[in-house]
Order: structure tokens, then sequence, then C-alpha cells
């Protein structure tokens, strides 16, 4: 399985017009985790437009659904995006969950407004906020969170201190 | 079980940048609902074995070399595990 080249995924969807928001362990990396993730979590518009440039973006590299058995009849085009909400796959750049709708956030369209801006090699794309991460991440409850969710606090404490 | 506590929201709004950055670049006006977050006498427990600095290290770079940075240490662990399972007999 390779291991997935971040920075190459964002910049695939970037340039491909496509709306998303970086949530999850990529985005705690981008707020100053030291953690190290594996898979990038995207929380994507569920709107016509934005699923259609999202299958286009993606039929590249091929998505299937990660840990499925090989030859399934599965084709990540508009109408299983459509027909789904959250997918976590596999693809030729590596391991990307697609969440339509995510606990103690709800969806992209509420989470944009206070999302903020960072830049890949010049282009911008959407990060959530420190704060809605930790809240997302309490929301979820998961006890393989908690060194996690203190060290967003740590930083949350850190980037208090440095205003 | 753990107690988890919820966050409140308040109607502040506010400028925000990329703290710790330093960089005008990734300053963004944001009009936000802000969440506050309550303190969690569990995290507070686990936030005492955090090693700040790193943290601080982190905080010194763009959230572009922070990603960079992270990208490296996963393709190492790669390299180091693809290495490893190569050499077990």
């Amino acid at each position: 399985m390779t291991a997935t080249d971040f920075p190459a995924l964002i910049t695939l969807l970037t340039e491909g017009g496509v709306e998303f928001i970086v949530i999850g362990g990529v985005a705690a990396t981008i707020h100053g985790s030291a953690h190290i993730t594996v898979d990038l979590d995207l929380l994507y518009r569920r709107s016509p437009d934005n699923i259609e440039r999202l299958a286009t973006a993606l039929a590249p590299i091929r998505p299937y659904l990660r840990g499925a058995p090989e030859g399934l009849p599965f084709h990540f085009d508009t109408a299983t995006i459509h027909r789904g909400l959250n997918f976590t796959l596999q693809t030729t750049l590596g391991a990307l969950d697609l969440l339509g709708e995510v606990a103690g956030a709800g969806t992209y369209d509420k989470v944009l407004p206070e999302a903020e801006t960072a830049l890949l090699a010049g282009r911008p794309f959407h990060c959530v906020s420190l704060r809605r991460l930790i809240a997302m991440k309490r929301a979820a409850g998961r006890p393989k969170d908690l060194n996690v969710i203190a060290e967003l606090e740590a930083l949350l404490e850190e980037h208090e201190r440095d205003e | 079980m753990f107690a988890w506590r919820g966050h409140a929201i308040d109607d502040q709004s506010s400028l925000t940048a990329w703290p710790g950055s330093g960089r005008t670049q990734y300053t963004t006006l944001v009009t936000e609902a802000r969440i506050v977050i309550e303190p969690d006498p569990v995290i507070e427990v686990f936030k005492k074995d955090i090693d700040r600095t790193l943290l601080r290290a982190n905080l010194k770079l763009s959230p572009e070399e922070r990603l960079r940075k992270m990208q490296s240490a996963v393709s190492g662990l790669r390299l180091l595990r693809e290495a490893y399972a190569k050499s077990r007999p």
C-alpha cells in the first residue's frame, strides 16, 4: 500500500476546483501538531456541481473502497457519491476519507464560515479551525483521540499565549 | 466512560490569522461564532505529558512547511518499514 501523498492529493483537488475543507489529522498537522497521520480526511460540499468536480478530479487516481475485496463493481462516479455520504477510499496517491457530514461540525456549508485558508504551492485551500477541530475530536468521543485532543488544546494555549 | 464536555458557542466576531506563523499571507478574515472549549479534567491530565517543545518548533513553520515536514516523516517511516520487512528471513 502506498504512503499517502498529502500535498499531491490536496493539489489535485484544488486544481479540479473541488470545494473541500481539510479536517482530521492533516488539519492537526497544519495547525502545528507533532502527530503523524496516514490518511487525508476531507469534508466536501454536497452540491451537484461539486460532486461532479469531485468525481472528475479523482478519476485519474482510481478511488476504490479501502479494505474491500478486489473486483467489486465499485465506480466512484457522481451516482455513487449521490447515493452515499462518507467514503473511505484507497487511491494511487494514498488513503483518502471523504465526509459529507461529520459529528461535532455538520456539513461543509456549516464549517466553511469559520474555516481558515492556507496556501500549498501558492494555491489556497480551506482547513478547519483549531477550535472546530477540537470540538470534532471531542464529539467523536474515541479514547484513542485523548492524547490528540490534549495536544490540540495545548496548541490552542500556545496560540493564545502568542496573541 | 470519559466525561466529555460539550462546547458552547458565543457570537463574537473576530479577525483570525494563522497563529505562530507570523506570515500575513496566511491571514484570513473570518466572522465566526467562536467555539468555546471548556476545560475537561481528563484532557487536562493528558495535557501534562504533551511535549510543547515540538509544538513550538512546528509553530515557527508556515502551514505548508508543517504539512511537508509531516509528509517527509510519513515517507521516511514507510522506507524504514520496507527495509525492516526485507531484512527479515
